[in-house]
């Protein structure tokens, strides 16, 4: 069954019982007319009193239930629903008062009154028996097994006082106190005493919550009143209402508890604000270390810790110096309730910033007055403390706060302040990390826009018909590099073909590397002596390199028809020549000066002649870039010359791919690891 | 890069050690520059100690042979070890730069200046 249809029958129940009740009063008083029936006692006879006790306890298991499920405890607003039922009922008694008054001559007032006493006095216990229930929330907050074990008491003596109520005889007092008030009343102090929930208010709760307490002590008290004074209405005999325990209980209970929260409230008043400065300085760690783990940019974090710090410290004023990239100087980078001026004032008379970036300490200054350098420094305040805002690596800058009291900074909120700092300097130091991530980011990604372009640089078929074959393996050690190949084909039976290397690595090399192939591209179309070649060329990478970078260019010319080759060496690597017809593989040494080194003419007198060979059938010639015999292993040793050499006499036959491919692994066996340079290889198989 | 220096009458020497590679070139480049600014174009460098000299490395010495040229100065290098003498002879650079035999006195190179 829904919680709500239960009420509503509970509630039904209640009111039934109610108009049961009444009816017992109605008919004593037409009772009361034939004098015969006075022995039928009515009104306090077994049957009344069962209706009673089920007319208490349906009302109480109503109002416990309404009260039952308040999720949250929100003192201010339970107090206020409290009072509001207790004004409610007071307003109530006061319309039965008048009406009473007015209808007191009238010949049906002994079948009013009844009706009247019936109101105020479920008024009254709505309200006290509501109160019982939402302090049941109060006091067993937080809940724990032992408190649990007190309500449960506590409810059970209710539970005996409604029972009790059924006896027809009335016991000695002198019992009732033994077995019953004394333990109700120890009980009900113990209870009483379970305030735990004050400590969580701040001030403006805590006074908020006392004035309401006082206000249903005000609202408890006219009740009591009305109960004594108000005769016929609310005034309850006491004599024969002494039977009724669960009513004393559920009076004196809920007072007892008043009394005790308005004095517990009252004496918690002045040491909330401690608490309160407590809780805050937790909640500015907490949104400092929240900012460390968001990506919150420089400013928010430093404006959190300004704030935190001033809280912290009951500061007047305060402001943060940081390392300007701008200025190159410590400069203000915000303040609160203080002129840049005089910041400044302060600064002109004693750098703390510098000092404390030096010594990496903090710095309390407890009277500006008394301090040899700031002595006669113009400003507001008297007292200032400097803390340093460090992580691990570096000091990022300075947190001020300033009063204007004389040593007003005490060991435990500088040690606060202290925190607060390192906080806020990891949090800086996160947030310089994610920039500086993100900047790579971007650079990467330009990289590999950089390797894509570079990648279309480099011919990707390279001839290859009956008479010759060219293969080429290159990588770059970085996204980008200095190697450069091509091959151009002028005439069906003329190729031009260029190996090189650009000193340095990486994006300086790429870019020379892109001219170089410009440079090759338009002069090897032209009929140009492989000498006028290197000449031109030197000219023009000289006209656009930067001082200190050359090139280094193997450049030949294979004229398949006449079967001859053109070698001349600029600097670069020398190529390996592997003669078939005498079984002989040897190294063109023969060269000049590398590209744009002399940037004159006089790189003329600097260019040897050119090597010519006449090919047969089967002859191989292998270009190479110094990535390959500079490689080096584990034990910092050279792959060298004559490994290479080796490895090109032991695939001397096989196809250019597998030549090519048996230098590249064998360099790589060698290294184990990954290039640290360019390479490159070049392979022509002449047929 | 430490650097060792020696000043001698005519001439400076400079020791630098380990490999010159694109990095660590940097400091003999800031420091030849340095000197050629002084005034000091006479400049021997003695490079035992390197082990390994990269196409960087080589550049530092490519990039300041005009301005010595232009002052009458020179730059002269002397106890190459075989790689590094293999690279500059490769780049065809021992035709530009002095590079003192082995066991000569180098204030011979700086005398008839």
């Amino acid at each position: 069954m829904k919680p709500k249809i239960l009420n509503g029958i509970i509630l039904s129940i209640g009111v039934l019982l109610w108009f049961l009740l009444l009816t017992f009063h109605i008919l004593e008083q037409i009772a009361a007319i034939f004098p015969d029936n006075a022995e039928m006692m009515l009104v306090g006879g077994f049957r009344y009193r069962l209706s009673m006790v089920a007319f208490l306890l349906t009302f109480s298991i109503y109002l416990s239930r309404v009260f039952s499920n308040i999720e949250k405890l929100q003192v201010t607003t339970l107090l206020w629903r409290l009072f509001m039922i207790g004004m409610i009922g007071i307003t109530v008694i006061m319309f039965i008062t008048i009406g009473n008054r007015f209808t007191a001559q009238m010949v049906i007032y002994k079948y009013l009154a009844p009706v009247y006493f019936g109101m105020a006095f479920t008024a009254m216990m709505v309200f006290f028996i509501s109160a019982v229930f939402i302090y049941r929330r109060f006091i067993l907050y937080p809940r724990t097994r032992r408190k649990i074990f007190g309500w449960r008491v506590f409810l059970i003596f209710l539970a005996i006082g409604l029972i009790l109520s059924l006896k027809l005889e009335q016991l000695d007092l002198g019992v009732y106190i033994f077995i019953l008030y004394i333990p109700f009343a120890v009980l009900t102090l113990i209870l009483s005493a379970n305030v735990r929930w004050i400590s969580y208010l701040n001030f403006n709760q805590k006074l908020r919550a006392l004035g309401l307490f006082v206000l249903i002590m005000i609202v408890m008290i006219t009740y009591l009143i009305a109960a004594r004074k108000l005769p016929g209405i609310l005034q309850i005999d006491f004599d024969e209402f002494l039977y009724i325990e669960f009513i004393y209980f559920v009076i004196a209970f809920p007072i007892v508890y008043t009394a005790f929260s308005i004095l517990v409230l009252f004496f918690n008043l002045p040491t909330s604000s401690i608490f309160e400065l407590k809780s805050f300085e937790i909640a500015s760690f907490s949104k400092i270390n929240q900012a460390i783990q968001s990506n919150l940019d420089f400013t928010d974090i430093l404006n959190t810790l300004l704030d935190a710090s001033i809280v912290a410290a009951n500061a007047k004023s305060g402001w943060i110096e940081m390392y300007s990239e701008e200025t190159r100087e410590q400069e203000v980078k915000i303040c609160k309730k203080i002129t840049n001026a005089e910041t400044q004032e302060i600064r002109s008379h004693f750098n703390i910033t510098e000092k404390i970036i030096q010594d990496q300490k903090h710095i309390l200054i407890k009277n500006i007055r008394k301090h040899k350098a700031l002595r006669n420094a113009q400003v507001s305040f008297k007292c200032i403390l400097a803390i340093p805002i460090m992580s691990n690596k570096e000091t990022y800058g300075v947190v001020y706060v300033a009063n204007d009291l004389v040593n007003s900074f005490e060991d435990v909120t500088i040690q606060s302040l202290i925190t607060f700092a390192e906080q806020a300097g990891i949090a800086l130091e996160n947030a310089r990390l994610v920039n500086n991530s993100i900047e790579l980011e971007r650079y990467q990604e330009q990289l590999k826009i950089a390797k894509e372009v570079q990648k279309e640089l480099l011919p990707h078929n390279l001839p290859f018909s009956e008479k010759i074959e060219f293969v080429a393996m290159s990588e770059t050690a970085q996204e980008v590099g200095g190697d450069y190949f091509d091959v151009v084909q002028p005439k069906n039976h003329l190729y031009r073909v260029a190996i090189g290397d650009v000193s340095g690595k990486g994006t300086t090399a790429a870019f020379y590397m892109a001219e170089t192939k410009g440079i090759f591209r338009a002069l090897a179309r032209l009929d140009l002596s492989v000498s006028d070649f290197i000449i031109t060329a030197n000219q023009a990478l000289s006209e656009c390199m930067q001082k200190g970078f050359f090139v280094t260019l193997t450049y030949l010319e294979i004229n398949t028809d006449k079967r001859e080759i053109q070698l001349i060496r600029a600097g670069h690597s020398p190529s390996i020549y592997f003669d078939s017809k005498k079984d002989e593989i040897k190294e063109l040494k023969e060269g000049g000066l590398g590209l744009a080194i002399v940037r004159n003419d006089g790189f003329k007198k600097f260019v040897k002649p050119s090597e010519k060979i006449i090919y047969n059938p089967g002859d191989v010639l292998v270009l190479y870039t110094d990535g390959i015999v500079e490689a080096k292993n584990q034990d910092n040793e050279e792959y060298g010359y004559g490994r290479l050499k080796q490895i090109v006499e032991k695939n001397k036959t096989a196809s250019a791919a597998e030549i090519a491919s048996g230098i590249v692994n064998s360099v790589k066996d060698f290294t184990h690891a990954d290039l640290n340079d360019d390479y490159t290889v070049l392979i022509i198989r002449l047929r | 890069m430490e650097i060792k220096e020696e000043i001698k009458q005519a001439y400076i020497s400079l020791f630098p050690c380990g490999e010159l590679d694109a990095n660590s070139s940097i400091d003999l480049d800031e420091r030849i520059a340095e000197l050629i600014e002084k005034g000091q174009y006479n400049i021997h460098v003695n490079l035992e100690d390197v082990t390994y000299i990269s196409s960087a490395g080589l550049g530092v010495f490519i990039s300041h042979l005009d301005i010595l040229n232009t002052h009458n100065g020179k730059m002269v290098l002397s106890n190459l070890t075989e790689s590094v003498e293999y690279a500059f002879n490769l780049l065809g650079l021992n035709q530009l730069i002095t590079i003192a035999k082995e066991g000569e006195e180098i204030d011979l190179y700086f005398e008839n200046e």
